[in-house]
């Protein structure tokens, strides 16, 4: 058969009328497929229903030219990062209502539950995918897209296309991760597919496929934006922004972005191997032939082990800003934190192979590396204090953002302790692959990264929008976290002790069922957790008139990200600042030199907005597409897409586009017109009606770090 | 020397070229940590090579299927090739004519082309033998390897071409100049890692 | 960041350095040419023990490395702090990663390697994973029944251990996989 033909000969690939989630129900309406049947129709229908109206209110409102114009061709680190958190917040939700299924499906699972084996693991397979590389991962990406080049004084990133290049290749990711919903079945294999299972012996459907190309895009988007951060950082840093002065939040990212760096190759490489088995019959990871399983879990955890200090970094550094602003008083130990960040950084790398003591290596390489594990906790341990030391004698102020703060410290610590548990090999072999390690990861993950990421989000907030949110329904939301994680989580240590197996459908142990009772009411508080969090959203919109912050400071913040208007001009600052110090902004504010016009203005060069991105993320997705479900002619028409449009890139010329002098005087000198006219406000009233954006700067002296 | 400081890796313009020289840092500096990433990617498939050498399932190995007279043949053919490329950024930075530049860019590409071509040759006579990747554990490893480095080759060799076609188009400008460095960069880093697998796969398999 | 619109040079270059960029990528040639040379010239004449001769080949790969970087990459001391910095660095990881997965990849095959088959080669993956079960059961019978029962580790049928489906043969009283009490039924 000619290659033509060959290509053509299957124009839908494997796709089939019985890749549609209702199909089996409708073939063979057991009990059983009735139920999966029917949640796995409704979870395709919330898709499709979704991306419909989406569209129809897109359309009603006209609103094609501004989304494409505005955000999806934009070069702005600004924008990317919005639409960065935005993808995660849906991400969230989606993996928020998998993991109350997952609950309630064990909740029942003494008699056997209501979910069938493959049902539940696709489920905790998608629950981690998305978590772990579509809500977390982009939502770090976009905070640090945000701040950080507003912290450093820098008008955006190095590389602007590539950075919205990387946002389209996550939101790829995320797209087939979501069309896994509608058209056929994701994997059940967990969130780091070991073969032999997703080998193609034993998985020859789609759903491996899925998990490798989702994590391909994923994964070559976050590598570019750690190249992307790490070369901000070095090159673009304002005048007299020396390193030793730059925010904890910046450190964070710089250390998160090397890691992204060094982290990516591995599993760029594990998966790779895996499609070269199931595609071309290679044998890296099969049973048999010289294959060798264990290649994929030591190359899956060299990732896999950074990845978690990728994703807990950054949350770090919104603690530090958060933890020093809401104190009134600058961050204690600002050297030992920064060698902290740096330790785990590099100590990061030297601890994977505790993700499977149990897999057969002697006792010297466990011990070594359990050693090893149990040294990184120490550097947290120093940063943990420092936050302490930081609200010590401080006047501290119970906003949404400390809450979480908070509420990470108490819990954090116990979810860092339970890893120095699991650092020892001989107990790791007793609770190995129970729900302690579970149990474990959630407490790490929950009020690690996620509380922090939430806090990043109301912090951050009103200096991208203008406007506050809504205390009230923040605090609800802060309280059903923090109460529905503990409830949701803390009785599986019991239950992982008590012996229960991770990713159990079901289990046979009466003993187990009040811990599942539990923690099932724990996954209901999370639910309202995440709806007050989107109530609160709806209602900040709705009074944001009433919340503004136009001059930009609503918290005294202390550094130079606050010193612009809310939300900042395109090109960031009118003139460059010049840094003498740490915490610059507060320093200036302390001099009486915030809010001064500049000496000269000067036309600003801009990225130009580019069309690179979003057609990356159209091919991307379409090549993914069609390698999962083997349409091969557009495999090749995505990939020769590909090198096209890189090649035509190679021929742009006019990249820049100039903000005239003149435009950038009137946007200055109307906003210090609206912050001379704005009254400032006590940290008393910062939660009021009457914080306009304009801090009285206060500050505790404390001890001089 | 009375040089200033290098501002990145790699042959630097210098302040002659005005404003391109300082782009160039950023530029640069960006491609040289890309370049890093791609390092350790390559650190993990020969690691994965290193470690799969045993698992050849009973099917051909080293002595079987290598073939030392034409791997020392590509080693020469890609030395040349970072040679010559030296020479093209030489006439960048120092400004000979622009038919001096593409006619060096143009010898790389031959040599880098004459290169792919023994090197599918290879392979091709290596499956023949029975040592194709789906034979074994240590096979697919090697074809993971070696196929790798010859896709960036092929890379750099596309690149190459559109870089001529731009200099076609604009002449040497201020993005042509930043795509031969970075392009430089590459080629070199291309033959860093022809090193490692020629030490490390073809004459470490052959002793 | 404005950029130069034509091809126009903005000050005249200076030529005087020339010879010394020629003379680095031309010592960098001959260096590494020589290397090269020298290497291959080893091996096709098996000139030294194998172990001298890896080592050796090893010590002039890495030199010829180094010739790279320094007369192609420019790469030295005079550079901006960050760029050696980076390589340095990913070195160090790239040493702790290899040398990380070659000693863990060892220990796992010195430990835990599968029986050689006793019928051909010639199977197909799904072929090997369904009769490795039946391997084990056929090795089994040869143990005499009043000998001190088999470590757990030596039932190799499958080489993961953590698979849920755990081979049901091979484990005598004094050796039981750690099955935790509330295991579903599959």
């Amino acid at each position: 058969m000619s290659l033509v033909a060959a290509l053509i000969a299957h124009p839908l690939g494997r796709l089939s009328l019985q890749s549609l989630p209702f199909w089996q129900m409708l073939q063979d309406p057991s009990k059983d497929n009735l139920i999966n049947g029917c949640i796995a129709t409704t979870a395709a229908a919330i898709v499709v229903i979704g991306a419909v109206v989406l569209v129809a209110l897109i359309t009603r409102y006209r609103k094609w030219r501004v989304l494409w114009s505005e955000w999806l061709t934009s070069a702005d680190h600004k924008k990317i990062g919005i639409m960065y958190v935005v993808l995660a917040l849906v991400m969230l939700a989606r993996a928020l209502i998998e993991a109350w299924l997952m609950r309630a499906q064990q909740a029942f699972g003494l008699h056997g539950g209501f979910l069938s084996p493959e049902h539940f693991s696709e489920l905790f397979s998608t629950h981690g995918t998305i978590m772990i590389f579509f809500m977390a991962m982009p939502f770090l990406t976009g905070l640090i897209n945000y701040v950080m080049p507003l912290q450093i004084g820098a008008r955006d990133v190095s590389f602007p296309v590539l950075n919205s290049v990387s946002l389209g290749l996550t939101a790829a990711g995320a797209a087939l991760v979501m069309i896994s919903l509608v058209v056929g079945k994701f994997s059940t294999g967990g969130w780091f597919g070991y073969p032999p299972y997703t080998e193609a012996s034993f998985n020859p459907g789609e759903g491996p496929d899925y998990w490798i190309w989702a994590l391909t895009l994923s994964s070559l988007g976050s590598t570019f934006t750690g190249i992307n951060f790490a070369v901000t950082i070095y090159k673009e840093r304002a005048p007299g922004m020396w390193l030793r002065r730059m925010p904890l939040f910046t450190w964070t990212a710089l250390c998160t972005s090397i890691l992204m760096i060094f982290a990516m190759p591995p599993l760029t490489v594990a998966t790779a191997q895996l499609a070269l088995d199931r595609y071309l019959h290679f044998h890296f990871f099969t049973n048999g032939m010289g294959g060798n399983l264990m290649h994929f879990a030591n190359l899956f955890w060299l990732f896999g082990h950074p990845e978690v200090y990728i994703l807990i970094l950054p949350a770090f550094g919104v603690y530090s800003e958060v933890v020093s602003t809401f104190s009134t008083k600058a961050l204690f130990g600002y050297r030992s934190l920064v060698l902290a960040t740096m330790g785990i950084a590099v100590l990061s790398f030297t601890v994977w192979l505790h993700h499977f003591f149990t897999m057969g290596q002697n006792v010297d390489i466990n011990a070594y590396f359990g050693i090893a594990s149990m040294l990184i906790g120490i550097p947290t341990g120093v940063k943990v204090y420092d936050w302490m030391w930081t609200m010590f004698r401080g006047r501290v102020r119970f906003t949404v953002p400390m809450i979480y703060s908070i509420g990470f410290i108490l819990l954090f610590v116990l979810g860092g302790m339970s890893g120095i548990i699991l650092a020892n090999p001989s107990v790791d072999y007793q609770v190995h692959n129970t729900v302690f390690l579970v149990a474990h990861f959630h407490n790490v993950a929950v009020p690690g990264v996620l509380f922090g990421m939430i806090a990043g989000y109301h912090f951050w907030f009103p200096k991208a929008f203008g406007f506050r949110l809504d205390e009230r329904w923040g605090k609800l939301s802060a309280w059903c976290w923090i109460w529905g994680f503990m409830l949701a989580f803390f009785p599986l240590y019991g239950l992982g002790l008590e012996g229960l197996p991770r990713r159990s459908v079901a289990y046979t142990e009466r003993a187990y069922v009040p811990m599942e009772i539990v923690a099932f009411i724990g996954a209901f508080l999370v639910i309202a957790a995440l709806a007050a969090l989107l109530v609160q959203l709806w209602v900040s919109v709705r009074d944001r008139d009433r919340n503004r912050v136009t001059a930009g400071d609503p918290w005294d913040g202390r550094s130079l990200e606050w010193a612009t208007s809310a939300p900042p001009p395109e090109y960031n600052f009118a003139q460059l600042p010049v840094v003498t110090e740490r915490d610059a902004f507060t320093v200036a504010k302390e001099q009486g030199t915030a809010y001064r016009a500049a000496r000269r203005y000067v036309d600003i060069e801009v990225p130009r907005h580019s069309a690179l991105g979003p057609i990356i993320a159209a091919v991307g997705f379409a090549a993914a597409f069609g390698l999962t479900w083997h349409i091969w002619w557009l495999v090749l028409a995505a990939t020769l897409a590909l090198i096209g449009a890189m090649i035509v890139r190679g021929f742009a010329r006019d990249l820049e586009k100039s903000i005239p002098a003149w435009q950038v005087q009137a946007e200055q000198e109307a906003w210090l017109q609206s912050v001379a006219a704005t009254a400032s406000v006590t940290r008393a009233q910062e939660a009021s009606a009457a914080n306009r954006g304009l801090a009285r700067h206060e500050e505790i002296a404390g001890v001089i770090p | 020397m009375s040089q200033p400081v290098a501002r990145h890796p790699g042959l630097n313009l210098g302040g002659a070229h005005g404003s391109t020289d300082a782009a160039a840092e950023r530029l640069m500096f960006g491609f040289w940590v890309f370049l890093m990433s791609d390092a350790i990617l390559f650190g993990m498939v020969f690691a994965s090579y290193v470690t799969s050498l045993d698992a050849r399932a009973g099917g051909p190995g080293p002595h079987d299927l290598y073939d030392i007279r034409s791997v020392f043949i590509e080693t020469l053919l890609l030395l040349c090739s970072s040679f010559t490329f030296g020479m093209a950024s030489l006439a960048l930075k120092y400004q000979h004519s622009t038919r001096r530049l593409v006619g060096w860019l143009g010898v790389t590409l031959l040599l880098g082309m004459g290169f792919l071509g023994l090197e599918i040759h290879d392979f091709l006579s290596m499956i023949a033998k029975g040592g194709s990747a789906s034979r074994s554990g240590f096979l697919s490893a090697f074809f993971d390897l070696v196929p790798l480095h010859g896709a960036h080759v092929t890379a750099g060799c596309i690149w190459l071409v559109c870089l001529v076609a731009q200099i076609a188009r604009f002449g040497v400008d201020h993005w042509v100049k930043l795509g031969i460095l970075r392009l430089a960069l590459f080629w070199h880093f291309l033959d860093i890692i022809w090193i490692a697998i020629f030490s490390v796969v073809y004459l470490a398999g052959l002793t | 960041m404005s950029q130069p619109h034509s091809q126009a040079h903005p000050a005249p270059v200076d030529r005087s350095e020339e010879g010394q960029d020629f003379a680095s990528y031309l010592w960098g040639f001959v260096l590494a040419l020589t290397l090269t040379l020298a290497v291959f010239a080893l091996v096709h004449w098996h000139a030294t023990a194998r172990v001298a001769l890896l080592i050796t080949l090893g010590l002039l790969g890495l030199l010829q490395v180094i010739v790279h970087f320094h007369f192609f990459l420019h790469i030295g001391f005079r550079h901006k702090r960050e760029d050696l910095q980076l390589l340095l660095f990913s070195g160090l990881l790239l040493l702790i990663m290899v040398a990380g997965t070659v000693w863990i990849m060892a220990s796992l095959g010195r430990r835990m390697t599968v029986p050689a088959a006793p019928a051909s080669a010639s199977r197909s993956a799904l072929e090997d994973a369904e009769a490795a079960p039946e391997l084990a059961m056929r090795a089994r019978p040869a143990t005499p029944v009043t000998s001190p029962p088999a470590p757990c580790d030596v039932d190799r049928s499958q080489t993961d251990p953590a698979s849920v489906r755990a081979p049901r043969v091979a484990h005598t009283a004094a050796c039981r996989p750690a099955a935790a009490p509330g295991a579903p039924a599959r």
